[in-house]
């Protein structure tokens, strides 16, 4: 599970459910936070609904009409050359979302001047650049249009470059979202404003969240404290880890959000973005992965209000960004492939099947057979469990 | 035993062996080549020697059925949290195409995939 934008309405309504919390710091910061939302939801509702009123009118993509277009099927397709993410316990799904679409759209326009968008550098970017006054957090969620505006403004070092400079953090054993993780906890408790200082408080904080076990944990926090990386903040971290790296400029357009209208409005601005052979990012509820009936909207949002509107999120919506890729007619129903950042072998219980490239290196869109499978990259929804779910939707301009 | 017993006792091994052979996915974790296969079972990728002996990482897939944890509230990936439960520890792997996966380590250094450590928990 990962956090989009949502987020910040998750907090909103636990606190109003909870009621006053009894730490000061907390109710300070949700207090924050709950102005910069609405603030924000506002804005959203603005920008949302000027691209709404361009779309062409809805086609019922539940019946038996429902024409197949997969961005995986061709040989020479972009996502051949991008790996399956495993964002792991980091909250960076809309940057991972985000450094798939940039990448898709890089190498499908033939420009080879870097590798790949790392998506954690891509989270530590758009935080750096993005937020005028800096929380002490930057995998509290976010929005896949930021991570790519900021891109577009900033450029980025390639993922080879990024990969080189975290190799001796990564030596201690953590991924790079848990290395991004620690530094985030750790700075909470030491660097914020309101930091106390408590070594223990912060290492059960990290076992709770990311399984870190107290070896790996002081190793990191060594290597951390040698590089003057310890405790220090998200923005310090990023000039001082990636000093010296080559800034590669981002030559894409900026992404078109869709976040007001029906079920079906949010495939149609999917079908808009397949039928310009290019990917959509897709901000939904999670639940309906595992549970097909799971619905994390409450469905009663009409007019002009984005479908992410606070009082139209449950509680256990589960936030998340993703990226889909095709859409295609299974045994009558139209069916959108999801292409997830839940690592390599992502098969979940609601998925009507899973794509995959085959032990052979060959595509395949409905794998059966699991000894067949290297990975799976990705998996077919029903788009009347999907579409329910689903907050907005991202295309390229 | 007679030597026709003996010989079925033989048949019956080999063919328990084909039918858990592997074809194994190569994957790197923690900057150590490991053997990756499907466990039938378990409906799980596991460590390759899962498929032959008793492993650590089939005895999670076991301990966390019906587990159920709580997402509410939760924010982080519900396989972390399954992994902790059974004293695992969270490492990434990564495959030849740089494709990754997040895998449940037992102890006894076998894997089990995260996702699926959370899927085997729903189920009843």
């Amino acid at each position: 599970m990962c956090e989009t934008h949502y987020i910040l309405c998750n907090k909103l309504i636990r606190l109003r459910d909870e009621g006053p919390l009894s730490n000061i710091r907390s109710a300070w910061k949700d207090k924050v936070m709950r102005w910069w939302s609405l603030l924000f939801l506002g804005v959203v509702g603005t920008s949302v609904s000027h691209g709404y009123g361009k779309l062409a009118p809805y086609v019922d993509t539940t019946s038996a009409s429902c024409p197949e277009v997969d961005l995986n099927k061709d040989k020479n397709s972009p996502f051949n050359k991008i790996p399956m993410y495993d964002q792991d316990g980091s909250n960076l799904c809309y940057a991972y979302a985000a450094s798939e679409m940039v990448d898709y759209y890089r190498i499908k326009k033939g420009d080879t001047s870097y590798d790949l968008t790392n998506p954690v550098y891509a989270g530590w970017a758009t935080y750096y650049k993005n937020k005028t006054i800096k929380d002490s957090s930057l995998d509290d969620g976010g929005r896949a249009n930021d991570v790519i505006a900021a891109l577009r403004e900033e450029g980025v070092c390639s993922d080879k470059e990024v990969k080189q400079k975290l190799s001796q953090l990564t030596s201690s054993g953590a991924s790079e979202p848990e290395i991004l993780g620690f530094l985030e906890v750790v700075y909470k408790n030491y660097g914020g404003m309101f930091a106390d200082k408590n070594w223990v408080k912060t290492y059960g904080e990290v076992s709770q969240r990311m399984s870190m076990d107290c070896d790996r944990q002081e190793n990191l926090k060594a290597t951390l404290e040698k590089k003057g990386l310890f405790s220090v903040a998200p923005t310090v971290v990023l000039s001082k880890t990636f000093t010296g790296c080559k800034s590669n400029p981002v030559k894409i357009p900026e992404l078109e959000m869709f976040t007001v209208g029906s079920d079906g409005d949010m495939g149609k601005a999917m079908d808009k973005a397949l039928k310009g052979g290019m990917p959509a990012e897709v901000n939904l509820c999670s639940g309906f992965f595992d549970d097909p009936n799971s619905r994390g909207l409450r469905g009663g949002i009409a007019g002009m209000a984005p479908r992410s509107w606070i009082t139209n999120i449950k509680k256990d919506c589960g936030s998340h960004a993703v990226v889909v890729s095709g859409r295609m007619n299974i045994n009558g129903s139209c069916n959108y492939l999801v292409r997830n950042s839940y690592g390599a072998f992502w098969k979940p219980d609601g998925a009507t099947a899973c794509a995959c490239k085959t032990r052979s290196g060959e595509y395949k869109q409905l794998c059966t057979d699991p000894n067949e499978v290297a990975e799976y990259v990705g998996c077919w929804f029903d788009s009347k469990n999907l579409l329910p779910n689903v907050g907005g939707v991202g295309v390229f301009k | 035993m007679s030597l026709n017993k003996t010989l079925t006792a033989i048949i019956f091994l080999l063919n328990s062996n084909a039918a858990f052979a592997c074809d194994e996915l190569s994957w790197t974790v923690n900057g150590k080549k490991e053997g990756i296969c499907y466990h039938k079972r378990y409906e799980a990728m596991v460590s390759a020697i899962c498929l032959d002996k008793k492993c650590g990482a089939v005895e999670f897939l076991k301990k966390v059925k019906g587990l159920r944890l709580s997402d509410e509230g939760i924010v982080q990936n519900p396989g972390s949290r399954n992994c902790k439960f059974v004293n695992g520890t969270v490492v990434m792997g990564a495959n030849e195409r740089g494709s990754q996966n997040a895998f449940c380590q037992a102890k006894d250094g076998s894997l089990v995939d995260l996702s699926a450590l959370g899927l085997q928990a729903k189920k009843q």
